[in-house]
């Protein structure tokens, strides 16, 4: 159940008329909420909701436990068995046939002889989602931040509650537990901005991304067969659709909490207007790289150390943030570019004393800068080999042998999407909406929708962020 | 429970109103591209037709059940080895509406090819189906708001006796064009060449229009295809079979709408090409098919059927391994039936085409 198919629109409207019309109590609601999210994950495979139910139950029981203990080893060895249960089914769905695969490569380049096996094991859709969620909640506890709830159906709404259960925002649970306790009020609900955050993802999703990610496909299918001018415009394509797609899905699942009457935070905020490496980490999955800064680059060190240590725990946590998002040699790659640009990013402007002007020239340069290299390391994240990756970059300097072009359209796509974008970062292209009386809105949004969809594809294309 | 203001109300008419607006101005703007039906293999069928000047002299009409079931290269050397020889193609797709068929018709008759000599239309479940049932995705490609004339004469000149006027069809037929007047992808479908994915050659050169199983494997996956197989043998050994044909058992008015729909068809067929009706395993038994053969003669129906759920010609249609599902031939009931069909056509290949 995509956010962008009908059936989903059917889930919404049931769940949204439960929620605001016949369930007027706040626990009959989280039941509800729950048995609803597993529904939405169900549709996927039924099968790996016992993976979600494993989870909160152990970090129910471990958070409590961990609380209620004076003992550090015994807190100690609650928070390990959390770890291991959540880390554990991480490693063995997502990770465990890479590492198989990876060392008989390994063991076959030096001339031994292994037999070949390959385990093919079905990644749990947002599993790398829900074991981070769950994780922080059990981590908070052990640090005393955080109260663990009595409720276990408070738990388990927060772990699956369905907005943001397989492709984020990954959300605390200092953030979301107290929500659940004072029953939402329908007054309260922004519906407005709720409604205009959804068909801003959707269109970020379904127009531009999909359609723009046809194309991008042709170019990392055969990238051989393409010219420069393809492979230019198929790799500015790739940054527009991973953009429009995951921080559409990030829309659509915010839009979908707000109009439940929940907040999950905010997952980006114009990235692709970084003045720095840093800074694009504080605007791309801020959910994410937040949680790699909270529970892995801190407890690492983090700066508390000499610069060397600081550097190697930025590419420590970006290598391994690298594989969450895949298990594969192109992503630990990707990782270890922008670890490698953290630090030296840091050196420069911390060792060095080195910065960017605040002129007009010096802000675009570090702007252009940013972006181009973000744009460039996307390319070992999207190809499916490191041949693939070389292929690409042999024809964005003018080596390739291929001639094939992409449709002319895609230029005119990244032309509107790069025009919209910036209209949206200086803050108009919200404006006219929130000027106008309720029923002119829902005038102009009736038109807004019907044109989403005339200029969707046929068919729906999965989320990117659902295989990470 | 709460009641909704009147600004709420206000509201969610606007929305509807404008929605309702835009999307048909949208549909009737950029109509559907009749070459695009929801699969590409159709455009790219259609395609073929309007530029090979090959020339065909038996032309195979259905929906998957032929893509997947009948293998022109097999029927080819089946008929060489006969003493018939024929070039054969198949043009099955997947799903096949009223309006799809209609539209390969128009492309037969003007094929630079020339008309085939033979048209062999295989019995299409769906027609039947999304005529009844309207609300169907099979005939999203042309139910726009631009083919509504056309698809309300064709329905209104069904015979009432056969297909009555049942208040609820109207409702379907009137939700069908509602839904299918959301215009999904109607801009984007004018923007960008969705025939392009499916590669022509494979269909003409290679397999003669023909899906092979390993593609199919291919599209379906290692986890569907397990799936696929592992539903099957039990499905047929709890009495499926028995059960699947008493679903479709024909009481008098659904064997007057199918004899209907069929004639129809073969009415559709272009001049100069003889029209064959062809029944492949295993949608109905072999009384059921009898009824049908029966009323095709006492409606002084000219037309050849040939009946290939026989024990005579293909051996027991109803062994497992002859089908995929209850509806798909697996490739060894995909070359059995090949090789029968080509048997079965022999005669009149010889007599309409020479050879």
């Amino acid at each position: 159940m995509l956010f962008t198919q009908p059936i989903f629109f059917a889930f919404l409207a049931v769940v949204l008329a439960l929620q605001w019309v016949v369930l007027p109590r706040n626990q009959a609601r989280k039941v509800m909420l729950l048995l609803a999210s597993y529904v939405f994950y169900a549709a996927w495979d039924v099968r790996f909701l016992s993976l979600i139910i494993l989870s909160t139950l152990v970090d129910h029981v471990a958070a409590t436990r961990i609380a209620a203990a004076d003992d550090p080893g015994t807190r100690r060895r609650w928070l390990l068995l959390s770890l291991v249960v959540n880390l554990g089914m991480l490693g063995i769905f997502k990770y465990l046939g890479f590492f198989a695969d990876s060392l008989q490569d390994l063991i076959g380049a030096f001339g031994g002889e292994v037999s070949d096996v390959t385990l093919n094991i079905t990644l749990p859709v947002g599993i790398s989602f829900f074991t981070f969620q769950t994780l922080s909640y059990t981590i908070d506890v052990y640090r005393g931040s955080l109260e663990p709830r009595k409720s276990l159906l408070d738990v388990a709404v927060f772990v699956a509650f369905f907005p943001q259960l397989v492709a984020g925002p990954i959300v605390r649970a200092s953030h979301f537990l107290p929500q659940l306790d004072t029953t939402r009020r329908l007054a309260d609900v922004a519906w407005r901005p709720a409604l205009t955050l959804f068909l801003v993802g959707f269109f970020k999703k379904a127009v531009v991304a999909d359609t723009i990610g046809a194309e991008v496909d042709k170019l990392f299918a055969d990238p051989a067969a393409f010219g420069w001018l393809a492979t230019v415009g198929g790799v500015l394509g790739y940054a527009v659709q991973i953009y429009g797609d995951f921080s559409g899905y990030s829309d659509m699942a915010i839009a979908t909490a707000m109009m439940l009457g929940y907040s999950l935070g905010e997952n980006f905020n114009f990235p692709y207007f970084s003045r720095s490496i840093d800074d694009f980490w504080r605007r791309w999955h801020i959910s994410l790289s937040s949680w790699l800064r909270d529970y892995l680059y801190i407890p690492l060190g983090g700066n508390r150390g000499s610069e060397l240590a600081t550097y190697r725990n930025l590419l420590l946590t970006m290598l391994l943030g690298g594989l969450w998002h895949g298990a594969a040699w192109t992503f630990v790659a990707w990782g270890a570019l922008h670890g490698g640009a953290l630090a030296l990013h840091r050196w420069w402007t911390r060792g060095l004393g080195r910065r960017a002007g605040d002129s007009p020239v010096a802000n675009a340069a570090a702007i252009a800068g940013t972006f181009v290299f973000v744009v460039l390391v996307w390319i070992p994240f999207r190809a499916v080999t490191f041949g693939d990756m070389t292929q690409v970059l042999t024809n964005l300097v003018g080596l390739g042998d291929g001639a094939q072009g992409l449709s002319p359209w895609l230029a005119v796509y990244l032309a509107g999407a790069a025009v919209l974008h910036a209209l949206a970062y200086q803050g108009r292209a919200a404006k006219l909406p929130d000027t106008l009386p309720a029923p002119q809105y829902a005038a102009v949004l009736g038109v807004a929708a019907a044109l989403a969809l005339a200029l969707r594809p046929l068919g729906s294309s999965p989320f990117i962020y659902f295989q990470f | 429970m709460r009641r909704p203001s009147a600004l709420v109300v206000r509201s969610v008419l606007a929305f509807a109103a404008t929605f309702v607006v835009a999307s048909v101005a949208i549909r009737l703007a950029a109509p559907p591209n009749p070459d695009f039906a929801w699969h590409p293999t159709f455009s790219a069928k259609v395609d073929h037709l309007r530029t090979t000047t090959e020339h065909y002299d038996v032309v195979f009409v259905g929906d998957s059940r032929t893509y997947r079931g009948i293998d022109p290269v097999v029927l080819d050397a089946e008929l060489d080895a006969l003493g018939c020889p024929a070039n054969t193609y198949n043009l099955g797709t997947l799903g096949m509406s009223k309006f799809e068929y209609d539209h390969m018709m128009e492309a037969l008759a003007a094929t630079p090819g020339g008309t085939p000599e033979i048209i062999v239309n295989v019995e299409v479940t769906t027609l039947l189906a999304g005529l009844i049932k309207d609300f169907s995705l099979r005939n999203r490609g042309h139910m726009s708001a631009a083919d509504a004339q056309e698809y309300l004469e064709y329905k209104s000149n069904l015979p009432a006796e056969d297909f009555g006027t049942d208040p609820a069809e109207l409702l379907d037929t009137a939700a069908g064009f509602a839904v299918n007047q959301i215009p999904i992808g109607a801009v984007h479908q004018q923007l960008f060449e969705q025939a392009a994915e499916v590669d022509e050659s494979r269909l003409v050169d290679e397999q003669q229009g023909f899906q092979p199983w390993p593609e199919f494997e291919a599209e379906a996956g290692p986890e569907g295809m397990a799936n696929l197989l592992a539903t099957l043998t039990p499905e047929l050994e709890n009495g499926g079979w028995e059960q699947r044909w008493a679903e479709e058992d024909l009481d008098d008015e659904r064997l007057d709408q199918w004899l209907h729909v069929l004639g129809a068809h073969m009415d559709n067929v272009p001049e100069g090409s003889q029209g064959v009706q062809l029944f492949l395993p295993s949608f109905f038994d072999e009384g059921t098919l009898a009824d049908i053969e029966d009323g095709w003669a006492a409606e002084g129906r000219q037309e050849p059927i040939v009946n290939l759920v026989d024990t005579d010609l293909i051996g027991d249609y109803t062994d497992p391994t002859y089908f995929l599902d209850f509806w798909h031939l697996s490739p060894t009931g995909s070359e059995i039936v090949s090789k029968a069909a080509a048997r079965e056509l022999c005669p009149l290949i010889q007599r309409e085409v020479g050879g």
